[in-house]
């Protein structure tokens, strides 16, 4: 099986160039782990055992610590909605049940497209801009059932023109 | 005022349309022509001994703004003289106290008045190193942080001899992984270690052996910040703002169901009236509702009511009214909301965020959590609102960290204002509330 690590040798260098320890580079080389395959399967912890350091049980002693990382396939669009105090005064978790009911999937599970997975997240630090969730890397914020739509085609157009392109 | 955010908040709003950090994000050119940008660190490089500027910073007054308080130039001169050991700088920006959201907008569109700080306390305790310790869901501020570093090497304002003196400084971003522990400071230390962020028994303190076990400084972004305009100004400017005991100005987060949540920058001592109510800040509770509890410093501040709305806003006033001044997030609840709901919902987020060391944040959150389900659902009895009281009394004080802590003073101080409104939960066998507040 190929390597997940290969090809990001660079990268892996100039993040341990930063710290006196090859296990400070943990959080950071996960991330990268994630950032290719969209989440962290055990079969890597060997390999991110083997750069950082450590055992594949101190790996995954982390991995299962730390909730960003993502422990089983998601889809291609992360839904993290936020469900904490400051968001759920203002329509928060009724904005979960929305998305909830649109995509008709349970907290956790992907649409059978393959696009959406909708997940519950703590405080996001934007609160005066609530109710609002992370799509990916992108805050989105002050969300109305119209927005919520918008930004749905958005991937959704988003996706087809991804897939086209490949083809 | 001092500026250490900009307004108004439009990267948080960009909404649809992704976020526009462009043109929100100060450049070290604008920092430097329209802010005195490095000024401060060029004086305290080329005209200041390092205990010079530790005693400078003890006599602003400048006390930790994550929460704690505890005054910034003491916690520096802890740092032991200077010998074998390396030094590090770590910066707290593990923004996860819910209801905060400060932090963010120094990070994302004043990256340089922090980067300045750094170095000034860097040189300070005589630190070779910093690392910015950002929380993982920051992905903007980890960019902007990573960028404004680039920036200012290629400026020499950090990197090796700074200002042609035999000073040099590496400052680097870490980016964490999803954990509110991570906020506690020797938590972070260990998840920058590689590990899970399991907070240390002390001592030994930071200070002392901290990161790598070497004498580590671990402060908050608004502090550092603080520290930058401390000398690009004087100590008289900075004490000219906020209180005898509270120096300075503070940025307070507002949300919740207020006509105009945001970041508000004001002089510590304000009061919280005037931040819920005054136009100029939060503008008056939504719908001309009325006022009903609020967490004056993050949720892990006990709630505080209507007979406090006139407690100052500064470390000691909070503390009066049986809070705490926290991190200066005011989450703003009106009558319509149910505390047994309010504080499930952070019963829910502490249990979720206990590391699981201690067996009485562990065990006793969790078992907070489910009475509170249960009572919420109908199905308590109104003895259970005496256990959970008792749970408090027995969580307080029995762990490494004040994670568990935090958990009680919110269920806690809302019982013991609104006892009643938790007894009726068991005796209706319902929640007697109506919670429009869900709907979305």
């Amino acid at each position: 099986m190929a390597r997940v690590l290969e090809g990001l040798e660079e990268q892996i260098e100039k993040i341990m160039s930063h710290y006196p320890t090859r296990r400070s580079g943990m959080l950071p080389v996960l991330w990268l782990v994630q950032r290719k395959l969209g989440w962290v399967p055990e079969t890597v912890y060997a390999e991110v055992a083997e750069c950082v350091g450590a055992t594949e049980t101190e790996v995954q002693e982390v991995v299962s610590f730390y909730t960003m990382f993502q422990r089983k396939p998601v889809g291609k669009y992360t839904l993290q909605v936020c469900k904490t105090l400051p968001c759920a005064l203002v329509g928060g978790l009724g904005m979960r049940d929305y998305l909830l009911q649109r995509l008709k999937v349970k907290l956790n599970e992907t649409t059978p497209d393959g696009l959406f997975t909708v997940q519950e997240v703590e405080c996001l630090g934007a609160c005066s801009e609530a109710p609002l969730m992370l799509v990916n890397e992108t805050l989105e914020t002050r969300l109305t059932p119209e927005k919520v739509e918008l930004i749905l085609e958005r991937c959704r157009a988003e996706a087809a023109t991804a897939t086209v392109a490949k083809a | 005022m001092s500026d250490k955010i900009f307004q108004p908040l439009s990267i948080l709003s960009a909404g649809v349309t992704g976020t526009c950090l462009d043109g929100w994000i100060e450049s070290l050119d604008s920092y430097r022509v329209r802010h005195k940008g490095y000024t401060g660190l060029k004086k305290v490089l080329e005209t200041m001994q390092p205990a010079d500027v530790v005693n400078a910073v003890k006599a602003s007054g400048i006390r930790g703004r994550g929460g704690a308080g505890f005054p910034t130039g003491v916690k520096w001169s802890f740092i032991p003289p200077k010998g074998n050991k390396h030094h590090y700088v770590v910066v707290n920006a593990d923004e996860s106290e819910p209801g905060t959201f400060s932090n963010r907008s120094t990070l994302e569109q004043r990256p340089h008045l922090l980067i300045e700080g750094i170095a000034i306390c860097a040189y300070a305790v005589q630190a070779e190193t910093a690392y910015v310790f950002i929380r993982g869901e920051y992905y903007d501020a980890i960019r902007v942080m990573e960028k404004a570093i680039e920036e200012a090497y290629k400026a020499g304002v950090i990197g090796k001899n700074i200002f042609g003196t035999n000073f040099s400084l590496d400052v680097h971003v870490h980016p964490g992984g999803g954990a509110y522990i991570c906020g506690e400071e020797t938590a972070l230390l260990e998840a920058l270690e590689g590990r899970r962020g399991y907070p240390r028994l002390r001592p030994p303190f930071p200070a002392i052996e901290g990161l790598y076990a070497c004498p580590t400084v671990v402060n908050n972004v608004e502090t550092l910040a603080d520290a930058a305009l401390l000398f690009q100004n004087d100590v008289e400017w900075f004490r000219s703002y906020g209180t005898e005991k509270s120096p300075g100005t503070k940025v307070y987060c507002l949300s919740g169901m207020v006509n105009k949540p945001g970041i508000y920058e004001a002089e510590l001592g304000i009061p919280l009236r005037t931040l819920i109510y005054d136009e100029k800040f939060a503008g008056g509770i939504k719908n001309g509702g009325k006022f009903k509890a609020c967490h004056p410093g993050g949720s892990s501040a006990p709630m505080v009511f209507e007979e406090h709305l006139d407690t100052p806003m500064d470390y000691e006033g909070p503390v009066q009214a049986g809070s705490v001044l926290g991190s200066t997030a005011i989450i703003v609840m009106d009558e319509s909301v149910c505390l047994t709901w309010a504080c499930k919902n952070l019963m829910e987020f502490y249990h979720h965020e206990s590391c699981g060391q201690c067996t009485p944040c562990r065990e006793g959150v969790g078992w907070m959590h489910k009475i509170l389900n249960r009572l919420e659902a109908g199905q308590a009895s109104e003895s259970d609102v005496d256990l959970l009281m008792s749970i408090c009394k027995n969580i307080k004080g029995r762990s490494i960290c004040a994670l568990g802590e935090f958990a009680t003073g919110c269920v806690a101080s809302a019982i013991k204002r609104f006892p009643e409104e938790f007894y009726e939960h068991a005796r209706q066998g319902r929640c007697p509330f109506q919670k429009e507040y869900l709907k979305f």
